[in-house]
């Protein structure tokens, strides 16, 4: 009975978190200072909705919608990638400072090269693997699977932030404030073309992961186990934490660092499903939601419009506290 | 025999005391501005230039003194957190206390309109303080009284919502934003004696009871049952190490900004030299650390002249692949 | 769609136009047209072609309902008599800077100078906007299809060619070109006046303990340097502006040292720099950091030289 209640819940869960995001692409999609009603969004869907509303809707507030399930989805799954190869609920992209890496990159370039899109995008890239590089040559010694892995990349994630303030008490302060609203993350300014390319390129790395993952269910039990039942560990491994790098490095591009993403939706979605591993279909849905949430939140809560990363920080800070408080009530050691 | 690790102490001691004296020297000497040596003498001795008397003792002496109250702070903060998580890899922030003290300033700047380190102090320390109390609370939800592992995800989780708001307070606010940006670089400019002296109570509150704990501490280090057993009370000496670590690591945020890795560091040079008696770890960082955030602001203003590089940079360009090479070297811990 | 109100026989003209305008609007937006708003049903006389960052755009000839976006935009359109409907800010705290007087100060906000609304802005209807290629670049598309757009190439730029430009989009061009002639011809009143050549002035900005010198590139440094006065020689590292650590506040002296303040009437912003060195700092003075730096444009700069002329004044 156990086991039925099981089998179902994915598919459950799944079809619910598709809903969620409906429901929130709608309410995106309907709220702003032209607030559209129902009827019009369902006649924007079948063409024949007037230009004005046509044009809100499909070229302003859709870019941004689907900025947020793309990236989601890209952080949720890159999240759980580097959870489930390292055996550690604690080592999220974010927390190890590729995030920090991309900024700084992206503040290089902006410093060097200007401020287009494409010396960004290029900054935040480099930024994001020289850091990822980093983090792994110097964690070599020290094993993926505890604390120390998650210092170093603190560490070298501080290091980043101070190279990063260094940088931002150089430049002049109006350059400043918008490379720290972008570097707290941030879905204003996304345009159609950039959540495409994107898009494309989440799509395909995502594509790879099926693949391998009976391979990764099978990391997720252990390395022994995984040994034991013929799963390359070392290339997966590899190939897993690559893929989990470029998608935080794809998703940096479209809305700067968001934190949080990453570390709390495999987590969540976990619980949700009640499985053992770390269930990336839903941990992609969830990580959707959540960003589409956090957009809907950063946008319309408050008279002035955030960043939509200060709210991921906040809710993802309260997931981490609720965390603390049920892992500590069940007695057993967090992690 | 304990006379070896003693005569290593008091020889550490000594040569801590050395390098101060001489690092005193040398941020009297050395700055963005290059006075002549027999200029410094006259001043000092009441004569000397307006420019020379504005520089030695309204920029250079303050901001020396600062730095020893700072170094002081975070070396024994420093110890004393990694005593109490058992995690030799702890820098004192994680209790939430620079999250704490920056969501205070953050208010400070946006709603009350404050503008230099003189009006953060205040600010700051009480937010550290509600912020560590906080996070204490939290961590001792639950069986596991204030456990290492805990409180650090406490901090960890607390920090991070914290941190996230203050963002969002700074972002909307260009000039605050601005005001917050040099604050949280962590730096001693303008760090007068306004600063610093009040600063001088809790510190030394801090410092006494960092050391009184130090026999406690000892016990605690070979597990909490073999403490008990020695009649060392474990949640008790908990508290107490939370409160020395909020009185000093909030005095060194307090007065510089937020500075990291020297707390985390000099314990480790320190327990090198000296050994594992905790008490000797705590007072060697104490006296210890001032060493480095001297010589880190010195460093820092002369990298980037004209201007200068805030101290909480250096430290955290220096203490990084510090930090990465002891994590490489370190294979004696417990559970991590 | 927002219903059409019917006219009063007792609104004003200005009124009436900008009735007729949103009518305009509103039919042609509900029309299957694909055209954008401004290019048909505008009242007044047809339309310019403004050459910009961003190629040639039709533009209104006389464009009544102006959104800007830039600082130095929303200063020169002020200047030239024409009051935006909507600005970005640099500070929602802050608002529409006082110095640009009461006519302005009913300028509605439509978010930050770095993150304008396109919402807002279209809510306004505006038949122009005007922004910055090196800050909106990414917002283009879809401010076009609001209403014609047109970008200066970035607010480093110097500022009395993007005034000139500013006065162009506004169809304004030759009353532009006036203002600036206004101004230099108020520089050489004050030059005459005073005869302050061979004297140096130095610009201040205290910024957390550190001092921001400023050079003759930047908007109130120019201004000073052609009242006569000469930048204290250094070298500017290709930018308008250098930070001093206070230990060199000595190297920022000259015969007059204005300080920026949020606050002039608080001597308390003086830096501490400064108050300890009186001896090399004989002539110094606070002034309204709103104009003197972040005020760029034509009203900015007259602030600053009623500032500069008042100051030369009373040492007389």
């Amino acid at each position: 009975m156990h086991h039925a209640r099981r089998r179902i819940r994915p598919a459950t869960v799944n079809l619910t978190l598709i809903a969620v995001i409906a429901v929130l692409a709608a309410i995106g999609a309907m709220s702003g200072d032209f607030p559209i009603p129902f009827p019009d969004l369902m006649k924007v869907i079948s063409g024949t909705a007037n230009d004005l509303t046509t044009t809100v809707v499909l070229e302003w507030r859709l870019p941004r919608i689907a900025a947020a399930i793309v990236v989601g989805a890209a952080l949720g799954v890159a999240g759980g990638l580097f959870q489930t190869v390292t055996h550690n609920p604690l080592a999220s992209p974010d927390v190890l400072g590729l995030s920090n890496g991309a900024f700084v990159g992206m503040l290089v370039s902006l410093v060097v090269a200007g401020s287009s899109v494409e010396s960004r995008t290029i900054g935040a890239l480099v930024g994001g693997l020289a850091t990822a590089l980093l983090i792994f040559a110097f964690s070599r010694g020290v094993g993926f699977g505890g604390f120390r892995f998650i210092i170093v990349g603190v560490a070298i994630s501080s290091m980043a932030a101070a190279f990063g303030t260094w940088l931002l008490l150089q430049v002049d302060p109006d350059t400043a404030l918008f490379a720290s609203a972008w570097g707290a993350g941030t879905l204003a300014g996304v345009t159609t073309g950039g959540v495409a390319t994107a898009a494309v390129l989440i799509g395909l790395l995502l594509a790879v992961i099926p693949l391998h993952v009976r391979a990764l269910h099978q990391l997720g039990l252990g390395d022994d186990v995984a040994i034991v039942t013929g799963v390359h560990v070392s290339v997966t491994r590899i190939t897993m934490l690559a893929v989990g790098v470029v998608l935080v490095c794809a998703a940096t591009t479209v809305a700067g660092p968001v934190a949080f993403v990453a570390l709390a939706a495999p987590q969540i979605a976990r619980r949700l499903v009640g499985a053992p591993h770390i269930p990336l279909l839903t941990t992609a849905l969830f990580g959707s939601a959540m960003l589409s949430g956090s957009d809907l939140i950063a946008q319309h809560a408050l008279p002035v419009t955030l960043p939509v990363g200060v709210v991921t920080v906040v809710v993802g800070g309260c997931y981490l506290v609720w965390f603390l408080i049920r892992e500590a009530r069940a007695g057993r050691r967090a992690g | 025999m304990t006379s070896h690790p003693t005569r290593r102490f008091v020889l550490f001691v000594a040569g801590a005391c050395v390098l101060i004296a001489l690092l005193v020297v040398l941020s009297l000497v050395v700055g963005a501005n290059t006075v002549a040596p027999t200029m410094l003498l006259d001043t000092l001795a009441g004569r000397g230039t307006e420019e020379s008397r504005f520089i030695l003792l309204d920029q250079r002496v303050p901001r020396t003194a600062a730095a020893l109250v700072v170094g002081a702070g975070l070396g024994g903060a420093g110890a004393l957190i990694q005593a109490i998580t058992r995690n030799p890899l702890a820098d004192p922030g994680i209790l939430g206390v620079n999250a704490g003290a920056a969501a205070a300033v953050a208010v400070a700047i946006v709603f009350l309109g404050a503008a230099s380190p003189g009006q953060y102090v205040w600010f700051a320390y009480a937010g550290a303080f509600v912020l560590t109390v906080a996070v204490f609370l939290l961590g001792s939800a639950g069986p596991r009284r204030a456990d290492p592992l805990t409180l650090t995800f406490a901090g960890l989780a607390v920090g991070a919502v914290l941190s996230g708001l203050t963002t969002g307070l700074t972002l909307t606010n260009p000039d605050a934003f601005e005001r917050m940006l040099g604050w949280s670089a962590g730096s001693l400019l303008g760090r007068g004696f306004d600063v610093t002296t009040p600063v001088l109570l809790p510190l030394a509150v801090g410092i006494a009871l960092a050391l009184a704990i130090g026999p406690a501490l000892n016990a605690m280090a070979l597990g909490d049952d073999v403490a008990t057993g020695q009649g060392v009370s474990v949640p008790r000496t908990r508290l107490l190490a939370v409160v020395a670590i909020t009185l000093l690591a909030g005095t060194a945020t307090a007065v510089a900004g937020p500075i990291s890795f020297v707390g985390l560091m000099m314990p480790h040079v320190v327990r090198w030299i000296v050994g594992v008696d905790h008490r000797r770890i705590i007072a060697g960082s104490i006296v210890a650390a001032p060493v480095l955030v001297l010589a880190s602001d010195i460093v820092g203003r002369l990298v980037a002249l004209p201007a200068e590089m805030p101290v909480g940079i250096v430290t955290a360009f220096v203490g990084a692949p510090v930090l990465v090479l002891l994590v490489r070297r370190n294979r004696r811990v417990t559970g991590l | 769609m927002p219903p059409l109100r019917p006219a009063s026989r007792r609104l004003r003209r200005p009124a009436l136009i900008a009735g007729l305008v949103v009518a305009a609007l509103a039919f042609s937006g509900c029309s299957a047209a694909t055209t954008t708003p401004a290019a048909t049903g505008a009242a007044d006389a047809g339309t310019i072609t403004v050459t910009h960052a961003r190629g040639e755009s039709e533009v209104p000839a006389q464009a009544k309902r102006v959104v800007v976006l830039e600082p130095v935009a929303l200063d020169a359109s002020v200047a030239l008599g024409v009051i935006p409907v909507g600005a970005a800010v640099l500070n929602e705290a802050a608002g529409i800077p006082a110095y640009l007087g009461k006519a302005a100060s009913g300028i509605q906000s439509v978010g930050t100078v770095t993150e304008p609304n396109v919402e807002k802005i279209a809510a306004l209807k505006p038949d122009l906007i005007i922004g910055t290629e090196s800050r909106h670049s990414a917002l283009y598309d879809q401010l076009s299809s609001v209403a014609p757009t047109v970008f200066l190439a970035s607010q480093a730029d110097p500022w009395k060619d993007n005034v000139k430009l500013v006065g162009k989009a506004l169809g304004l061009a030759d009353q532009a070109d006036t203002l600036l002639a206004g101004y230099d011809a108020r520089c050489d009143e004050v030059k005459a006046q005073f005869a302050v050549e061979g004297k140096t002035a130095q610009l201040i900005r205290p910024r957390d303990g550190l001092l921001t010198v400023y050079g003759p590139e930047s908007f109130a440094g120019s201004t000073l340097e052609c009242v006569g006065f000469t930048t204290p020689a250094r070298d500017w590292q290709n930018s308008i502006s250098v930070d001093l650590s206070p230990e060199k506040v000595l190297e920022a002296s000259a015969d007059l040292v204005v300080v920026t303040t949020t606050n002039v009437d608080d001597p308390t912003t003086m830096p501490e720099a400064i108050t300890a060195n009186p001896s090399s700092f004989p002539d110094v003075h606070l002034v309204d950091q709103s104009y003197w730096i972040t005020g760029v444009g034509p009203m900015g700069g007259l602030k600053v030289l009623d500032d500069i002329e008042s100051i030369l004044r009373d040492a007389q």
